[in-house]
C-alpha cells in the first residue's frame, strides 16, 4: 500500500507507549499550528478571522507604540506600516483562497517567501530586518489564536516538531492526539512531564525528523525503545498492534551503541570504570565506554608468581597499566590477602582473620615495598591507592603516614612525587557505621558489595548451608549503600559501587536510584549496563528505591522489584532476569 | 513626471525604520511614488514597506525616484529632502 519504503529513526524515549498514527508537523514558535486544508465554504471565514487578526495586532501596536520611548516607539510604528501594507494582507488572503489552507499556513508561506528575499542580503544592517518581520508575523499568528479557532486535530494524530510548548500540548489534547515526536527536549521538559501524565508516548532527541517526515504520512512510534518507524510495511503495523493490545511488552534486545558519557534518560551522568588486571584489557574495555580503571586488585599480581613480587617488579606491572590507562586513571588496591595466601598458617575463619589491610600492617616490610613501588609508578601516570577492608579510622591515618615517609625517602633519592589519591573500600560494618567520619579522611571510597552483603549479614558467601541467608537485597544492604551514597556526597568525594552489584542490570538500576553516579565492572559487562541505563531516568528508579525503603524483609524488596520492574522496564528486562523472591 | 537620482547617505542604509518613514511620507501625496536601485530593475513602491524593504539598498547605494502626480513637485522635494537627510539619522 505505502509506496515509501519503511525506514527507521532513533530517538530517546521520555514518555512511554505505542502509538501508530499519521504526521501531524507542527510550525511556529510562540504559537505552533499546522497545515489545515479547508472546504471551499470555510474560506470567507477564514479571511474574516484574518482580517480580525490584523486589526487586533495593528491596534496593539498603535497601544504599544504611545507608552515607549521615541526610538520604540518608532519600531512598534514600523512594525505597523509592515501590516499595514496591503501587498501583505493581500498575499495571504489569495493563498488562502487559491490553495484553500488555513491562515496560519499562508502567513507561514508569505514569511518564508520574504525571508528568502532578505537571506540574500549582504549589508548587516539590512539583513536586521528579518527579525522585525519575523517579529510582526509571531504577532500576527497570535493574534489569530486570540479568536475562535476551528482547528482540530485528525484521529489518530503524532505531531512532530522541533519542539513542542507545554501550553500547545494542552491545546492539542482535546483532540484525539496519539503521541509526540521532537528534535528538542528532554525528560524534564513541561511537555513530557505532562505527555506522562496522559499516558501519550513521545520521543524526543530525533534529529532531523521534520526533514524526513511529512505532514500524512503514517508512523509508528516506539515510546519503549525511542524507534519511530516512518511508512511502516503492514507487518510492522501488525506487530505493533499486537504489542499495544497485550499491555506488558516483552523484552527485545535492541542494543544501542551509544557513544560519549553514559547519561540516564533524564540527563544524570554516570561514569563506568572497568575492574581490571591486565593492560591488553584495557583498550577493549575503553571501547566499551570504561572511563578508567576503577579496581585494579594487586593481589592478582601475586596470584601469579605465588610469592610476593619484588618492588621492581611491581613497579613495572603498575607502571604498565597506569601507562595503558592514560589520563583516566586507575585505582589500585592494596593485597587484598589472608595469611593463608602467604604462609602455611591457616586459620578457623579466614573471612574474619589476618586479612587484607591487617595482614599489611603486620607485614609491614612488605606493605612499605608495595606503597613505594605504586609511588614510584605514580611518576607521570594517575594512580590513586585503595586499602582493603578497613575497619578502623586509625587504618587509613597510619597509611598516610607510611605513604609520606616513603614519599620523603623517594624524594631525597631525587624523585619528585605528589601525595597520591588515596581511598578505601567501605565492606565491613562498622565503615558503613563511621562512614561520615571516614568520608573526612579519603580522597573517595568504593563499595565491595559481594564483602559487605557477607559481613553485614554474617554469611558466608562460599557456604551453600546458608545460601539463603545471602540476600544482596536485604534492606540492611540498602540502607547501608544509602548511608555510604550520602555520606559521599555530603563530604564532596565520589564513591565508586565495585561489586557485583555494579555489573548487574536490574541491581546496577537499584543503585542508579540509590543516587550512585560510579559504577565498576567486568568490562564484559558495560555494554548491557550502558543500554540499561541510557533507558531509564534517573526519576524513575529513585521512585522505585523510595518505594523498596518501606520494605522490612528481603523478600519483601525482592518481590517489589519483580512487580516493579515488570510495571516499568519490561521491555529491558526479561522476566527471567528479575529476581525470584525466597521465601 | 519627474524624475531624480539621490544616494543613500545614512549608515544604516535604507533599513526598516528609514523604509518606514518614507513610506509615511509618500504616502501623504497623491502621485505615484516608485523608486529602483541604480543597479538593478527591481521597482518598489515608495508607498509600500514591504516592496521597499525588498530592494536592500544599504549606504552609498543610488537610487532613481520616479514621481507622477498632480502634486508631484512637492512630493519630490520632500522626499529628496528626507533621503539626503539620511532619514534624520545624521
Amino acid at each position: 500500500m505505502n509506496i515509501e519504503s519503511e525506514f527507521r529513526i532513533q530517538g530517546r524515549a521520555v514518555s512511554r507507549g505505542i502509538a501508530i498514527g499519521r504526521v501531524v508537523c507542527l510550525h511556529g514558535t510562540k504559537r505552533q499550528f499546522f497545515r489545515l486544508n479547508l472546504t471551499e465554504n470555510q474560506i470567507v471565514n477564514e479571511i474574516c478571522r484574518l482580517e480580525t487578526a490584523f486589526n487586533l495586532s495593528i491596534s496593539q501596536l498603535i497601544k504599544i507604540g504611545k507608552v515607549q520611548n521615541e526610538t520604540q516607539s518608532k519600531i512598534f510604528e514600523t512594525h505597523r506600516l509592515i501590516l499595514e501594507d496591503s501587498t501583505l494582507i493581500e498575499k495571504i488572503i489569495f493563498i488562502i483562497t487559491d490553495q484553500k489552507v488555513n491562515a496560519e499556513w499562508a502567513i507561514k508561506q508569505v514569511t518564508e517567501s520574504y525571508l528568502s528575499i532578505y537571506k540574500t542580503f549582504k549589508d548587516e544592517h539590512l539583513k536586521e530586518r528579518q527579525n522585525d518581520f519575523e517579529d510582526v508575523m509571531e504577532r500576527l499568528l497570535i493574534s489569530l489564536g486570540g479568536g475562535e479557532t476551528q482547528i482540530s486535530l485528525e484521529k489518530n494524530s503524532i505531531i512532530v516538531a522541533k519542539d513542542v510548548k507545554p501550553s500547545t500540548l494542552v491545546e492539542l489534547s482535546k483532540f484525539n492526539l496519539k503521541g509526540i515526536v521532537t528534535e528538542n527536549g528532554g525528560w524534564t521538559s513541561h511537555t513530557f512531564i505532562l505527555a506522562r501524565e496522559q499516558n501519550l508516548p513521545a520521543i524526543t532527541s530525533a534529529k532531523s525528523i521534520r526533514r524526513q517526515l511529512k505532514t500524512g504520512d503514517v508512523v509508528i512510534i516506539d515510546g519503549f525503545n525511542g524507534i519511530i518507524i516512518a511508512h511502516p510495511k503492514s507487518s510492522t503495523i501488525d506487530f505493533y498492534q499486537n504489542k499495544q493490545n497485550h499491555n506488558t511488552l516483552t523484552y527485545e534486545s535492541n542494543f544501542i551503541d551509544l557513544k560519549g558519557k553514559l547519561k540516564t534518560l533524564d540527563g544524570r551522568e554516570i561514569s563506568i570504570f572497568a575492574n581490571l588486571e591486565n593492560a591488553d584489557g584495557f583498550k577493549e574495555a575503553k571501547k566499551l565506554g570504561a572511563e578508567g580503571i576503577g579496581l585494579f586488585r594487586s593481589e592478582h599480581l601475586f596470584n601469579q608468581n605465588h610469592s610476593i613480587p619484588v618492588e621492581d617488579e611491581q613497579f613495572l606491572a603498575y607502571q604498565k597499566i597506569a601507562k595503558a590507562v592514560g589520563q583516566d586513571g586507575i585505582k589500585i588496591r592494596t593485597f587484598d590477602l589472608s595469611i593463608e595466601n602467604v604462609s602455611n598458617e591457616s586459620e578457623e575463619n579466614p573471612a574474619l582473620g589476618l586479612r587484607a589491610i591487617r595482614l599489611a600492617f603486620t607485614n609491614i616490610d612488605s606493605f612499605r615495598v608495595q606503597i613505594r613501588a605504586l609511588l614510584r609508578a605514580s611518576v607521570g601516570n594517575k594512580i590513586e591507592i585503595l586499602l582493603p577492608m578497613v575497619s578502623d579510622i586509625s587504618e587509613i591515618l597510619q597509611t598516610r603516614e607510611i605513604i609520606e615517609s616513603e614519599r620523603k625517602i623517594l624524594e631525597t633519592n631525587g624523585l619528585n612525587i605528589d601525595f597520591p589519591k588515596l581511598g578505601v573500600m567501605i565492606e565491613v560494618p562498622s565503615a558503613v557505621l563511621m562512614v561520615d567520619e571516614i568520608a573526612q579522611e579519603v580522597d573517595f571510597m568504593c563499595l565491595g558489595t559481594n564483602d559487605l552483603v557477607q559481613y553485614l549479614l554474617a554469611v558466608d558467601r562460599d557456604n551453600e548451608a546458608v545460601e539463603n541467608w545471602f540476600r544482596t537485597l536485604h534492606p540492611a544492604v540498602l540502607k547501608s549503600i544509602k548511608k555510604v551514597i550520602n555520606a559521599s556526597e555530603k563530604a564532596g568525594i565520589p564513591t565508586i559501587v565495585c561489586g557485583e552489584m555494579a555489573g548487574s542490570p536490574v541491581y546496577a538500576t537499584i543503585l542508579v536510584g540509590l543516587g550512585v553516579t560510579n559504577l565498576s565492572m567486568n568490562y564484559k559487562s558495560i555494554p548491557r549496563i550502558r543500554q540499561i541505563i541510557s533507558q531509564i531516568a534517573f526519576e524513575e528508579a529513585h521512585i522505585v528505591v523510595k518505594k523498596l525503603e518501606t520494605c522490612k524483609t528481603s523478600f519483601e524488596v525482592e518481590s517489589q522489584v519483580s512487580q516493579l520492574f515488570i510495571e516499568k522496564w519490561s521491555h529491558l528486562f526479561p522476566k527471567e532476569h528479575l529476581p525470584v523472591a525466597k521465601s | 513626471m519627474l524624475e531624480s537620482n539621490v544616494k543613500i547617505v545614512n549608515q544604516l542604509g535604507l533599513h526598516a525604520r528609514a523604509a518606514a518613514q518614507l513610506v509615511k511620507l509618500s504616502s501623504k501625496f497623491l502621485s505615484s511614488v516608485k523608486i529602483q536601485r541604480a543597479d538593478s530593475n527591481i521597482v518598489a513602491d515608495a508607498k509600500s514597506i514591504l516592496s521597499i524593504l525588498t530592494l536592500a539598498a544599504s549606504r552609498g547605494t543610488t537610487i532613481n525616484i520616479t514621481i507622477s502626480g498632480t502634486d508631484e513637485e512637492q512630493a519630490l522635494e520632500e522626499i529628496e529632502k528626507l533621503i539626503n537627510a539620511g532619514f534624520g539619522e545624521l
